[in-house]
């Protein structure tokens, strides 16, 4: 390798590195920040602490867990909160990171909205009526309560429910709900109209 | 440009090129349509670990280490690279989020077929140019008709050694640029 070549390629990766501490989000950001965070793009150390990743406790100082969906980060009243009931105090503990990302890129593969009911405090988690509204069909408004009976944290539909023990499910009836349980109502069904 | 030179050397090599073009897209739409765009965030690992196991040819090559055959660390350099070359570009996909990195991705793009120009061409187009030399001179053409019968193949052959020279420079961009990309991730990235 010529003299003048090893000059060229160690100034060319002078200035990226240069570059990589003047414009860190350009150079290794992977993707914009919220447009909330915006501010901090080039402050890659708000959130991160080095060699141990985003930490809670970063998040909190902004953050505080007593005021989430209640006040803002400025400390103003929420006006359009995105929960109907603030549920963040009731966490048993502040991991941010658990469910929330920011990075464009990153958000690709850990997609947000993905609520953990298992960060809950158990009375909290237990009491689902508490931040969710019963659905409106017969069924549902029969019960009150109890939903783990027939439902798992992770998602409503479909539900654990064992219908094999009420129908069994063969391969002739591999049909949706609705067709035999119309308009919502599971306590009866269409091929006999008999009460459940 | 004779036909011999490009269907005989230059088209495999193209082909063996597109080849690994066509299975990062292949797999890259696959783990796209499997919802497994998670593996490809993880297989820039196992990729840079190849590249830097098939460097062992180098170290061989420059006498660094004595032990193995050259001819079995050559195979493994070149198999290593190509399919440690592949699972970075998974690792990249098609998004854009960085700079760096995707510099980095240039970078091994450009060894890797300056590699494969070494590999494939170089070799091969040299003997095949000093082959047809020989031809034309038995037959009893002048210097200036053997030249002229050979120009183009004796142009490509000059610009495949140039291409060929950029390997090593290239190489040590591509290392710089990956190891500043492997630094970040290890500074800002969540381990634990």
């Amino acid at each position: 390798m010529s003299r003048t070549l090893k000059w060229i390629l160690a100034t060319n990766l002078i200035v990226l590195s240069i570059l990589a501490f003047a414009y860190p989000h350009l150079m290794v950001g992977p993707g914009k920040l919220i447009p909330g965070h915006a501010k901090l793009e080039s402050d890659c150390f708000a959130c991160h602490a080095a060699f141990t990743g985003a930490e809670s406790e970063r998040c909190v100082i902004c953050h505080k867990p007593d005021e989430i969906g209640k006040l803002t980060s400025a400390g103003l009243p929420v006006q359009k909160p995105l929960t109907s009931t603030p549920f963040h105090q009731k966490l048993i503990s502040s991991d941010c990171i658990a469910c929330h990302s920011d990075h464009a890129g990153v958000k690709r593969f850990r997609p947000t909205g993905q609520f953990n009911h298992r960060l809950l405090e158990k009375a909290t988690r237990d009491e689902c009526q508490g931040c969710h509204k019963s659905p409106k069909d017969s069924l549902h408004q029969q019960i009150t309560g109890n939903c783990s009976q027939c439902h798992s944290l992770d998602k409503w539909t479909p539900a654990t429910f064992d219908h094999t023990k009420y129908f069994e499910l063969d391969r002739d009836h591999n049909v949706k709900c609705a067709t035999c349980h119309v308009r919502n109502d599971y306590s009866r069904y269409t091929c006999c109209q008999r009460r459940m | 440009m004779t036909n011999n030179l490009w269907r005989n050397h230059i088209l495999p090599f193209t082909l063996l090129v597109g080849l690994l073009g066509v299975a990062t897209l292949v797999g890259d739409y696959l783990l796209h349509r499997f919802n497994l765009v998670w593996i490809g965030r993880y297989l820039g690992i196992p990729g840079t670990l190849l590249i830097i196991g098939s460097l062992i040819y180098s170290l061989r090559k420059r006498k660094m280490i004595t032990s193995g055959n050259m001819k079995s660390w050559l195979s493994m350099h070149e198999v290593g690279t190509w399919l440690g070359s592949l699972m970075v570009l998974l690792h990249a996909g098609i998004h854009f989020n960085a700079i760096l990195p995707w510099l980095a991705t240039v970078a091994m793009g450009v060894n890797v077929i300056s590699g494969m120009v070494g590999k494939l061409l170089l070799g091969r187009s040299r003997e095949h140019v000093l082959g047809k030399r020989d031809h034309y001179q038995l037959r009893g053409l002048s210097k200036e008709d053997i030249e002229r019968a050979v120009f183009w193949d004796a142009v490509t052959l000059d610009a495949m050694t140039k291409w060929r020279k950029v390997h090593i420079p290239i190489f040590i961009v591509f290392a710089v640029l990956a190891l500043g990309h492997i630094i970040s991730i290890f500074l800002f990235w969540g381990w634990v």
